[in-house]
């Protein structure tokens, strides 16, 4: 009797459970968010056309099909007044095959002027960001080099601070750029000149001091470096083999305050997470502001020697070969 | 534990010489295949001295008989009894050949090898699966199917009629270790979630280990699928040919030299491609293939050898080609082939079996051409073991030596081509005594000294299983420690992703697990038995795909530890004509994971989160009845929903890392999670029937079926890509009918 009750529970239960449930759930992979965009680009002060790239959060993953702009990018300049409507494009990358949004503007950004940027949705929701170009670089110039002793070259060293006269707080990408030209034996002993263009991270060697920052180029540890850069190209055999230096420019992106990365670092691991190096009310992105400030100049001949290189910057070298290029 | 070794090796050498030892091996006389579970006893007139029940090979020994003559007595449900009589001298090793007859008065009687199989003999996270097991359940055709079985007990979750993946108590598929005599696949299981590589009329048992397992097993923490096959009719060629919707087979079996050689094979090929559109109204893209060829020999009374091969390819579209979105193929292809041999040493109580053996998986995603995505294992595989047995423990040793070669070429759409060839060699070696304490109790202490390429030093892994059994119950426990080098990464940006790339787990941090069991069962009357068990783990060093907003599956991994609970409630019913169980299982895993950027990003050391096969319950109901010369099954099954990244949306990224031109420089799509697996998918739920009669002719049995599939149609999610929002759903209702001819 136990059994036959147990038996019938059992069925009942079942065929109860399945008449229950026998309906289809939805699911929906993405949740509502009132956050309407995500932004990145930056304010160039050099530039007389501005463009931010707008990212509309949404939905739809694929980016493989172009779609409607639908937002309203307004720009004000809180400073000195005024208001510019930018325009957006649909532009295509060819590089993956996808389209992007590009908002720009014919206008160029004001140094030290602070500007709000507004992307409003037609529903009224807006992201919004403030910025503040860094102010200008007033002067840029050479300090004569100077003679040091360095325990780990052979001779004296020689060094030449590049100074760049601006109340600036941060930058990115320092660069020294040797342009060289070295001389190769071809086939049948025939000689001929190959040019390089070899950059030298400055990051470490900028240092803030009164009014402006110093750019200090040490020349005989960039001889080494310049060296092995060159070997590893297969453009000189030897590390002692001549360099000559066509052109030197010093390089500099000056960028507003905040554009400062998570741990110092532009790690894509890292900022990928949105919310991570952000700085947009009510939306993702980064907005920053800076511009590309260079200077080139020459270091005069008897400490560019001293350094091991040779300098000549006429454009087909007429700089003769000859015993002075390893003194 | 070497104190416990010695006594193990001692005690049982110091009776062995006052006694001897009988041992043979157990055939069924009607085909000559091996028999196992069959109690051999040894009378002394009609008082027991002592006795064993034959192993998967048919093998029996029982050591330390005392010198005298006795009965020997073998038994099995179905078989009339046999008797020998046998003289056993000082320091004998008696060899005895039992064949036992089927008693034909007990052919129709419906034989469960109860004393081994059922829903409740779960014992320490170890429970057999015999094929009769099998066909009790509903299925889509008229063989039947391992795996069927295998997704109606409690702790296992599986990714439901598609997919192919278990998740057996908290564990991931690629923590189980799957076994074939003795051979490793790495995919088993096919895309038609209701087929393996593992059909029921090949197969002679199945042990699975949700956990707690022995020192025989290693390289694997979650779970042991331990496999047997028969060994094929050694008098007579037999076979069967089934065609139903979903799959047709072919069997055939019989003697290459009869009573010492046979051969077994099956061949089975899914039919539900061609089928699904005129029967459900709609394209059911999947196709598998499988084959298995074994031929045995039973070299003498007392060796055996084996010789296996495995080949089964799946192919699925899990979505269809749409919105410019090609069709999303994944594809896989097992190898394996080994060789095994078996024999009883002349002068010592020792069972000894060495074994070869090399397998491969190969899976591919995206189009057949040109995959996307592409990963491959594979490993030559060593390994001997031996059993002494002694009069107050038999003691199990053996070792290992593997060979593993992986390689993984990920690309595709949204993803960062990654290229990587491994190799990773892993050598172990163990010793576990099983002591007989009396009054029903046994313990069984193991100790594995195993290497690992990525382990600067071998490492040590304990295990211990205690059983107790008396007056109808059983209390069992298990403990344990076990690694696994070798992972299993998936994509987590799709819901019920099936593509996995096999790596190997960073230097110095492979997985390791400790965990626990302990369960109790009882009959609460004749015919009604309840099994309660529960189950621990903590999860060390777990290699899980780097948690990222970046749109990619990559095989940067990062490290988490986690922790898995929960238990099984087992009731099984068998009255007259009506069979049936109902299992429950409650578990609750979640992972803790330190990943670097976390503080960075949420102001956090530790995330945790529920991964994606968290299922908390699960229920599963199964029932057969027998009226008149039909039978009837159904079965239930219920699943809570298993969580999934769910997102805000999506948008993207330029590395603003310098005066970059957003104009050329295309960015990066990313994804907006709010946190790790914070969403839960719908519940799963089905109800399949079917029915079945046989008929009975002078040569032959022709058995016909028919059934229902998902009987109430539940849409029950399978796939959903979180990024192209594309949803693939399980099978709809599905009609079945199935035939099987099967010579006698």
């Amino acid at each position: 009797m136990r059994f036959r009750f147990l038996t019938l529970a059992l069925l009942c239960a079942l065929i109860g459970t399945a008449v229950l449930t026998g309906c289809e759930e939805s699911v929906d992979p993405i949740l509502e968010t009132d956050v309407p965009f995500t932004l990145f680009g930056y304010l160039d002060p050099k530039s007389d056309v501005q463009s931010i790239r707008v990212f509309p959060i949404e939905s739809e993953f694929d980016t493989r099909v172009e779609r409607p702009i639908d937002a309203v990018f307004t720009s004000t300049d809180l400073t000195g007044g005024g208001s510019v409507t930018w325009t957006g494009e649909n532009v295509f990358f060819p590089e993956n095959g996808t389209f992007g949004q590009v908002f720009s503007a014919p206008f160029t950004a004001e140094y030290g002027h602070t500007y709000e940027l507004e992307v409003r949705r037609p529903d009224g929701l807006t992201s919004s960001v403030v910025v503040t170009v860094p102010p200008a670089v007033s002067s840029v110039f050479a300090q004569p080099p100077d003679r040091v002793i360095n325990t780990a070259l052979p001779r004296p060293g020689v060094v030449q601070d590049v100074r760049f006269v601006s109340p600036f707080d941060t930058f990115l990408d320092a660069t020294l750029t040797y342009y060289t030209r070295v001389k190769r034996t071809g086939a049948g002993g025939v000689s001929f000149f190959t040019r390089d263009t070899l950059a030298i991270a400055y990051e470490e060697r900028m240092a803030q001091a009164g009014d402006g920052w110093n750019f200090s180029v040490a020349l005989s540890e960039d001889r080494f470096t310049l060296a092995e850069m060159l070997v590893n190209r297969q453009a000189i055999d030897d590390k002692d083999d001549c360099i000559i230096v066509e052109r030197m420019v010093a390089t500099i992106f000056v960028t507003n305050d905040e554009w400062v990365p998570p741990n110092g670092r532009f790690d894509i691991n890292e900022i990928i997470q949105p919310g991570t190096f952000s700085n947009v009310e009510n939306g993702f992105g980064f907005v920053g502001a800076g511009y590309t400030e260079s200077y080139r100049w020459r270091t005069p001949e008897p400490e560019m020697q001293l350094a091991s290189m040779l300098y000549d910057d006429i454009p087909n070298g007429t700089l003769q070969w000859s015993a002075q290029c390893n003194p | 534990m070497l104190v416990l070794l010695a006594m193990g090796l001692v005690m049982p050498l110091t009776a062995w010489a006052q006694s001897g030892t009988i041992r043979g091996v157990v055939t069924d006389a009607s085909d000559g295949q091996a028999m196992q579970g069959v109690n051999v006893l040894v009378l002394d007139g009609e008082t027991l001295v002592t006795g064993v029940a034959s192993n998967r090979d048919g093998f029996y020994t029982i050591p330390s008989v005392p010198v005298g003559t006795y009965t020997l007595r073998a038994t099995f449900i179905g078989y009339q009894p046999f008797e020998a009589t046998v003289t056993v001298s000082v320091g004998d090793v008696v060899t005895q050949a039992i064949a036992l007859s089927p008693d034909e008065a007990l052919l129709d009687e419906v034989v469960v090898e109860a004393q081994q199989s059922g829903a409740t003999r779960v014992t320490a996270g170890q429970q057999t699966i015999s094929p009769a097991d099998i066909q009790a359940l509903p299925a889509p055709d008229v063989t039947g199917d391992l795996v069927n079985y295998l997704t109606t007990l409690p702790g296992v979750v599986s990714t439901g009629d598609r997919g192919g993946q278990l998740f057996i108590r908290g564990g991931e598929p690629t923590q189980n270790l799957v076994l074939l005599d003795g051979m490793v696949v790495y995919q088993p299981f096919h895309v038609v979630g209701f087929y393996s590589a593992f059909p029921s009329d090949i197969l002679n048992r199945a042990d699975i280990y949700a956990g707690g397992f022995g020192s025989r097993y290693g390289g694997r923490m979650s779970s042991v699928l331990d496999v047997a096959t028969r060994t094929g009719n050694k008098q007579k060629f037999t076979g069967a040919v089934a065609a139903a919707p979903f799959v047709s087979t072919l069997r055939v079996e019989g003697p290459i030299v009869e009573d010492r050689i046979s051969v077994l094979t099956s061949v089975r090929q899914s039919l539900i491609e061609q089928t699904a559109d005129p029967l459900v109204g709609r394209d059911l893209p999947f196709n598998f293939f499988d084959t298995f060829g074994k031929v045995h020999a039973s070299l003498n009374e007392t060796s055996q050898l084996a010789l296996t091969g495995l080949f089964t390819t799946d192919r699925g579209t899990l979505v269809q080609e749409g919105g410019g979105t090609p069709a999303e193929e994944v594809r896989w292809e097992n190898q394996a082939i080994g060789g095994r041999y078996v024999v009883l040493p002349k002068a010592y109580p020792i069972l000894a079996e060495a074994m070869v053996s090399y397998s491969r998986l190969r899976t591919e995603l995206g189009p057949s051409e040109t995959p996307n995505r592409s990963s491959e294992i594979s490993n030559f595989n060593v390994e001997a073991h031996a059993t002494y047995y002694g009069s107050l423990a038999d003691i199990n040793m053996g070792f290992r030596m593997t060979s593993v070669s992986l390689q993984n070429r990920l690309g595709g759409a949204y993803q960062i081509n990654i290229n990587e060839d491994e190799f990773a060699p892993e050598i172990g070696f163990y010793a576990e005594p099983e002591w007989r304490l009396g009054n029903g109790l046994r313990v069984r202490t193991g100790l594995v000294l195993q290497h690992y390429k990525q382990k600067p030093f071998p490492v040590f892994e304990p295990r211990l299983r205690l059983v107790w059994e008396g007056r109808g119950q059983q209390i069992s426990a298990a403990f344990g420690r076990y690694h696994q080098e070798l992972v299993g990464l998936n994509d987590k940006r799709d819901a019920a992703s099936v593509f996995t790339a096999w790596t190997l787990a960073p230097a110095d941090r492979v997985p390791e697990s400790w965990q626990g069991i302990l369960g109790y069962r009882f009959s609460l009357f004749d015919g009604l038995d309840l099994s309660v068990e529960g189950f621990y783990k903590e999860l060390y060093n777990l290699s899980i795909p780097e948690w990222s907003a970046f749109p990619a599956l990559t095989t940067r991994i990062q490290s988490a530890d986690g922790t898995a609970y929960g238990a099984d409630v087992r009731l099984e019913i068998n009255q007259n004509k009506f069979y049936g169980y109902v299992n429950y299982g409650l578990s609750n895993v979640t992972y803790r994971s330190d990943q670097e950027n976390f503080q960075l990003w949420f102001d956090l050391d530790e995330l945790e989160f529920r991964p994606p096969h968290d299922r908390r319950h699960q229920v599963t109901m199964v029932g057969t009845y027998a009226f008149g010369p039909f039978d009837a099954s159904v079965r239930w099954q219920f699943g809570a929903g298993l969580p999934f990244n769910q997102a805000l949306g999506f948008d993207g990224l330029v590395l603003l890392d310098g005066p970059v031109d957003v104009n050329t420089d295309p960015g990066f799509r990313r994804v907006i999670y709010e946190r790790p697996y914070n969403g839960v998918l719908p519940t799963y739920h089905r109800l399949d029937m079917s029915v079945e009669r046989s008929f009975e002719f002078e040569y032959t049995t022709v058995k016909a079926q028919a059934g229902l599939i998902n009987a109430y149609d539940r849409a029950n999610l399978f796939y959903l890509d979180v990024f192209t929002l594309d949803r693939a759903d399980q099978l709809p209702l599905v009609p079945t009918f199935g035939l099987e001819i099967a010579l006698k």
